[in-house]
């Protein structure tokens, strides 16, 4: 049945073919698109008219990036480190949109598109980490053995809860008993610190325990307190 | 409103991020501390990144944050903002509508950022700003955009405040201008149906002089309507400073006048023929730009001021819509307390020509209005 088959051909074609109201919607959706890609570049100009580190352009680029995002229109991938290379892009963004910071040249509207530009960077990242990860894949499987070797015993076996209260009971110096609120020598930084320690009593339980506002029992212990923690242990290094 | 979300800025958790969270958890033996800092690292370190893309410096070791012992001890997740203080990034959970701040961090804090830590663990939301702690629970639709963040870092490293009893003494600010300068350059259909109507021929003419006056108090005594008052009140005021007759009107409208409207035209008037007047009034307008995704908007800020009888200056805000009729809908008009609590707000509504806030303000006190419409925010502080 030749017919039947040529009807099918046509049929197919008509199907395929856009109806007039798919091409407005693309034409619209087209126009749409292009408003808001003309609103980022005048925003962008808007924003680099303003010196890095001032008010207008911090708040500038914070609506640039919102703009961006709330797109939809960023690549995206499901890389287990695409949130490293996406971050990585947002500085190199920040950075070299209105001046050269990282780059040769800061963004240029006229010879791409803020999103073209983007991708071509965020991509950039992306291939990097998968060669990169591939690369200590490798390594691992290869040295297996030596990097079970190699891994350090904990330096210090004592948990950190077990630390500080030890440090509070002995109180050495006497210190942590001798800090009280006044006229509640009970009330002392030994006894808060002691009481705030994992598993810790809550603000407003130690408050109605002890008949005092809960404001004063903290801030007695962030002013008082907290200075002999920050004195005795050591800050993380940054 | 669209903004709500709009106002949300999700920013990618890296791998360093969760590494240097997992090992601060992993020193603390308890489960829900354990849990908690691994949270407040999170947030702390997403606020540190966001910051740094706008080129904000932060200093993580002298951060609470930063130090094991604390961490332990005390509910801290704050980032040090260099030269100025601690900024609290409290994490909050998916679906949470409460972002609670733990008593230990509602002092020795410049302000608290809500972060929401999807539970893909793979971005977290910075869902928005509040200066103080208030009661401990911040409700996640009210807090103020980050933008609000921006200004406030910004106020804390230049103080900036326009003086308003400068605005007394015909001083002016920077982007303050008289309200007829502003009238006279721009079509303001809104305002002109407030400001002006065509009730009487005078109102057509800029100089008033002093045979008028005699004209417009007999006015004033035939027709009692509050329009009449309004448009009278701002004639009195073209007539040449020191006019007897002319004050002797406007104290008159000032004491009989039924509107704080009346009252109020009366007092700028006053300012305006007799300066020195215990009552007399001040008023500015300032045009701000809102460059938005569909083109650009302007809006005029209209500030009242007059004396009231409490040693208190009574302060009007009014915002019209510049070349429009209407002002779009949804654009927000907030003032917020010297301790960034929000005081007032009015919300634009359809075929809205203006909106208007009323207040009174000690002097020595200080406050922030903020304008926002879309993803755009203006703030300007004052100064009582």
């Amino acid at each position: 049945m030749p017919n039947l088959e040529n009807d099918n051909i046509s049929e197919v074609k008509i199907a395929n073919f856009p109806s007039e109201s798919t091409w407005q919607a693309i034409a619209s959706h087209q126009t749409a698109v292009s408003r808001v890609d003309d609103s980022l570049v005048k925003l962008i100009a808007e924003t680099c008219q303003h010196p890095p580190g001032s008010l207008k352009r911090q708040l500038g680029l914070d609506r640039i990036i919102r703009r961006i995002i709330n797109s939809g229109r960023l690549w995206i991938e499901n890389a287990p480190y695409y949130e490293d290379a996406l971050q990585q892009t947002w500085l190199y963004f920040c950075r070299n949109l209105c001046e050269a910071t990282t780059t040769k040249e800061p963004y240029n509207p006229q010879r791409s598109n803020i999103f073209t530009w983007l991708d071509r960077y965020l991509k950039g990242r992306l291939k990097d980490m998968y060669l990169k990860n591939c690369h200590e894949q490798n390594i691992r499987v290869n040295n297996s053995e030596e990097i079970i070797l190699t891994i350090p015993a904990p330096v210090n076996t004592i948990p950190l809860e077990d630390q500080i209260r030890a440090w509070a009971e002995a109180d050495a110096t006497g210190e942590l008993v001798a800090t009280h609120i006044a006229n509640r020598p009970e009330l002392n930084c030994q006894l808060l610190i002691l009481r705030r320690l994992p598993p810790k009593s809550q603000w407003e339980e130690l408050a109605a325990e002890f008949n005092i506002s809960m404001s004063t029992l903290n801030s007695f212990y962030r002013r008082k307190c907290i200075p002999y923690l920050q004195r005795h242990f050591q800050p993380d290094l940054g | 409103m669209n903004s709500i979300i709009d106002r949300h800025l999700s920013i990618p958790i890296t791998s360093q991020a969760k590494k240097i969270a997992k090992q601060f958890a992993d020193n603390i033996q308890d489960a829900s501390t354990s849990q908690q800092v691994y949270h407040n690292t999170l947030a702390v370190l997403t606020v540190n990144d966001y910051l740094a893309m706008l080129g904000i410096a932060t200093n993580l070791k002298d951060s609470e944050s930063w130090h094991p012992a604390l961490r332990v001890c005390a509910d801290v997740a704050d980032l040090k903002i260099a030269g100025l203080g601690h900024l609290e990034c409290r994490p909050v959970l998916p679906e949470a509508e409460i972002c609670v701040v733990p008593p230990d961090v509602w002092e020795d804090r410049i302000g608290y950022v809500a972060v929401r830590i999807e539970s893909s663990q793979k971005t977290a939301t910075l869902l928005g700003f509040a200066q103080t702690a208030g009661t401990g629970k911040l409700v996640i639709n009210c807090l103020q955009p980050l933008a609000a963040l921006l200004y406030h870092l910004d106020r804390l490293r230049h103080p900036h405040l326009v003086n308003l009893p400068q605005w007394f003494a015909n001083l002016g600010a920077e982007g303050w201008q008289n309200l007829e300068d502003i009238i006279n350059s721009f079509s303001l259909s809104g305002m002109q149906m407030a400001y002006r109507s065509p009730n009487f021929q005078i109102s057509a003419r800029n100089e008033v002089n002093s045979q008028d006056i005699n004209s417009l108090t007999e006015i004033l005594q035939s027709h009692q309507d509050e329009w009449t008052k309004i448009q009278v009140a701002e004639l009195l005021g073209k007539i040449d400073p020191g006019n007897e007759s002319a004050i002797a009107a406007l104290t008159g409208i000032l004491h009989i006048g039924k509107t704080d409207e009346s009252r109020r035209q009366a007092a700028v008037s006053l300012g305006k023929i007799d300066p020195s007047n215990l009552a007399a009034g001040a008023r500015r307008a300032k045009i701000i730009d809102f460059e938005q995704s569909l083109g650009n908007l302007q809006v005029t800020l209209v500030m009242t001021l007059i004396p009231d009888k409490k040693g208190e200056i009574n302060i009007s805000l009014r915002v019209y819509a510049v070349n429009n009729l209407y002002l779009p809908t949804n654009l927000e008009l907030a003032v917020f307390d010297e301790f960034g609590n929000i005081a007032l707000v009015a919300e634009a509504r359809n075929t809205d020509n203006w909106i208007q806030l009323e207040f009174s303000g000690e002097p020595g006190n200080d406050f922030i209005v903020q304008i926002t419409l879309e993803d755009v925010v203006w703030q300007e502080q004052f100064l009582v």
